[in-house]
């Protein structure tokens, strides 16, 4: 039914435009860095493996491709992707534009636990699974609360997300109050402000599969995600039940921000924007709204890490940028919204 | 339903992709520099790294390891790369007088929390890579692009040695690098020579601080030492705190009523601010110590003698020097820094220099410490 709707073909075209987009950047990002390597030779490198060819590039060129730019490129596009979905999934849940993947503390309590790890001088490792973890603990946290006061409506899931932001954010307090000034808190505070320097093919397998995974989950059930902008009443005369969906979701999204935000750290921003602008291209109809904000997230994403690691010597966090760009480009979209309406 | 099925292609279609350039990365190896001469290195976490024999491109991610380098080196030529937080220890401070080039070496590509742009590093045609031993990952990812990595590490006496020889050893001057170990021990062992006069002296009181926030310095493995073999009382160690950066309270430093208070080179603080009550809401008018002038920056050469590094033997002495001025009285610490500095940095210093070094200005005020 929906998709005799004659925007139709529109969607088509925004999708299929951004979709090259993305691959183009790909290309892009993996050809461009501090290290200088010949477009060329940057294409042999990526054919090599699957057809030999002469060896016209050195074998520090292609470790830099390999080692450093290619897990790089694939952890920006799992984790833009994962983090746009979640934030698009979670406006639904909520029925409101305005809330990120944050509202029930999954990055929030991935700090806490990362930060925990840090303290404990556990190893890259342990500070993944610890902001797994941390993330997970904050959001069932955030779910059970409303439950426990027998009142389970969408405003108590907002206020006890307000409860363990809250709560969170004192105990990352007491751990940075307690870190090495020297040493951990600057591990701590670059944490909080995302970089995937540090990912290697590992954190590509164990959070991509899970990503991949949620990712596919939440496009079989995105028809279903309509219903929950409904209102309970509405959705009811419809013979659906929306409890099992809100949480399913919920689930979904955490783990896809959780399996993100442990390799990257936390990355503002993207989870809030993205979804905002996809609706503008294809509006709220979930069926279109989360392949173009998967797209986007991904190419957002891309994009900016590429900037982080190619424009200067110096690496800049992630959260830094997304925010630079981000709130201005947020302000732009409300601004057209605004002009459109009058 | 036929859209999500071509989405679905194309997910699956990038997951085989990144699935297939997994099993195909970084494997590679064939040399085509066959013509330099190579030489192991057997790092402090026992990983042989081959090297270059001669490292012209060397970068230090630990911060008072720059300076190691540049003691065995006698210059800081081979640095290609040093954290922000060396340079901080330079700007404005005496091996700025002494060396220009320093001041010149990149620091962008170590960041703050010890990260690195690996491919900034690779670009610069940096050769090989000091990182602290924990950094296990980022040194394979390095490896990997031809950046050799060597791990080190400062956490106690056995081990700073350890990794002196090991940079000896890395940029060809073994020989320096063993005298350096050897000068340390000269020093341990001419203090802990005259414990048992030690054990019987009255020893004072002693408040190291790190910052005017009140944090405590001295508190690792060397100074805890140092401090304890040359006859300082020294109430609030690690122990009491089980962290060695916590700060302490103001009224914790009215009850232990410190003798002598050191302040470190990590902040601005002087013995001024103290006798003049300089600093906001503490006030220090009635400890013992500021009472009888007896506050002292301590000393800063190529890097601050506090933290593990070349200097700590001269800051042993200095320690034992000022704690106990009777039972180290034959201690002669200027004579001894210049000889050092002439054996190990090529520096002739000047009067000036030793000024600036032992912060004369800033202990004008101080009960004079004895200038032998």
């Amino acid at each position: 039914m929906i998709n005799s709707n004659p925007t139709n073909r529109s969607y088509h075209l925004v999708l299929a435009l951004f979709t090259i987009l993305l691959l183009m950047m790909t290309v892009v990002s993996i050809s461009v860095g501090r290290f200088i390597i010949a477009p060329m030779d940057v294409v042999k490198i990526l054919i090599n493996p699957l057809v030999p060819l002469e060896q016209t590039w050195s074998d520090q060129a292609a470790s830099v491709i390999y080692t450093l730019r290619l897990p790089r490129v694939i952890a920006a596009i799992l984790i833009g992707a994962a983090l746009a979905i979640s934030g698009a999934s979670y406006q639904s849940v909520f029925k409101n534009p305005l809330v990120s993947p944050d509202m029930l503390g999954v990055s929030s309590g991935a700090c806490v636990g990362a930060a925990l790890a840090i303290l404990c001088g556990l190893s890259q490792v342990g500070v993944q699974v610890g902001a797994f973890v941390g993330g997970l603990l904050a959001v069932f946290t955030a779910v059970m609360i409303p439950r426990l006061i027998g009142k389970n409506t969408i405003v108590m899931l907002v206020l006890s997300g307000i409860i363990v932001g809250g709560l969170t954010g004192s105990l990352l307090g007491i751990i940075k109050y307690l870190a090495d000034a020297d040493t951990e808190l600057p591990a701590i505070t670059y944490w909080q402000m995302g970089s995937l320097v540090s990912v290697v093919w590992t954190n590509i397998f164990y959070s991509g599969i899970p990503i991949v995974l949620g990712i596919l989950f939440m496009l079989l059930i995105r028809w279903r995600m309509n219903i929950l902008t409904l209102s309970e009443e509405e959705a009811h005369m419809l013979g659906k039940n929306t409890g099992w969906l809100r949480y399913a979701i919920i689930v979904c999204a955490t783990i896809l921000t959780a399996c993100s935000v442990c390799i990257s750290g936390t990355i503002g921003w993207i989870g809030l924007v993205i979804p905002h602008f996809s609706r503008m291209l294809v509006g709220p109809n979930n069926q279109r709204l989360l392949p173009v904000a998967i797209v986007l997230g991904a190419s957002f994403l891309l994009g900016i890490d590429t900037l982080s690691r190619a424009s200067m010597s110096a690496e800049i966090p992630l959260s830094i940028l997304t925010g630079i760009i981000g709130a201005p480009f947020y302000f732009y979209l409300l601004l057209r919204q605004r002009m459109a309406l009058q | 339903m036929q859209l999500s099925n071509k989405k679905f292609l194309v997910a699956g279609l990038a997951v085989l992709t990144a699935l297939t350039f997994t099993a195909c990365g970084g494997k590679e190896s064939t040399n085509k520099q066959a013509k330099v001469e190579k030489q192991i290195v057997v790092d402090i976490k026992g990983n042989k790294v081959e090297v270059p024999k001669q490292i012209k491109k060397l970068a230090v991610v630990p911060i008072p390891w720059a300076s190691v380098v540049y003691a065995l080196d006698g210059n800081s030529q081979r640095l290609a790369a040093i954290h922000p937080g060396a340079r901080a220890a330079y700007t404005g401070k005496f091996l700025e007088k002494k060396d220009k080039h320093y001041g010149t070496i990149d620091i962008k590509m170590i960041n703050q929390n010890f990260s690195v742009n690996m491919e900034s590093m690779a670009a610069a045609g940096i050769e090989a890579c000091l990182l602290w031993q924990y950094q296990e990952s980022d040194a394979k990812k390095l490896q990997d692009i031809g950046v050799k990595s060597v791990l080190i590490y400062n956490d106690n006496v056995e081990n700073l040695k350890k990794s002196f020889m090991i940079v000896g050893k890395l940029i060809d001057k073994e020989a320096k690098a063993k005298k350096l170990c050897d000068y340390y021990d000269n020093a341990y062992n001419s203090i802990v020579a005259r414990k048992d006069e030690v054990a019987k002296a009255k020893k004072p009181t002693i408040l190291f601080l790190r910052n005017a926030q009140l944090r405590l310095q001295g508190n690792d493995n060397f100074m805890h030492q140092a401090l304890e073999i040359g006859g300082a009382y020294n109430p609030i160690d690690q122990s009491a705190l089980d962290s060695n950066n916590k700060s302490i309270p103001m009224e914790e430093i009215y009850k232990i009523n410190p003798d002598i208070i050191f302040l470190s080179n990590f902040d601005k603080f002087v013995p001024d601010d103290l006798y003049n009550n300089k600093l906001p809401a503490q006030d220090w008018s009635s400890i013992k110590a500021v009472k009888n002038k007896r506050v002292y920056k301590v000393p800063m050469g190529i890097y601050r003698w506090d933290a593990p590094g070349v200097e700590t033997p001269l800051m042993m002495r200095w320690i034992a020097h000022t704690m106990q001025p009777e039972i180290f009285k034959d201690v002669d610490i200027r004579k001894e820094t210049k000889a050092f500095y002439k054996e190990f940095l090529n520096m002739e210093l000047t009067d000036e220099d030793m000024a600036q070094i032992f912060a004369d200005e800033a202990n004008k005020n101080s009960v004079p410490l004895d200038k032998k």
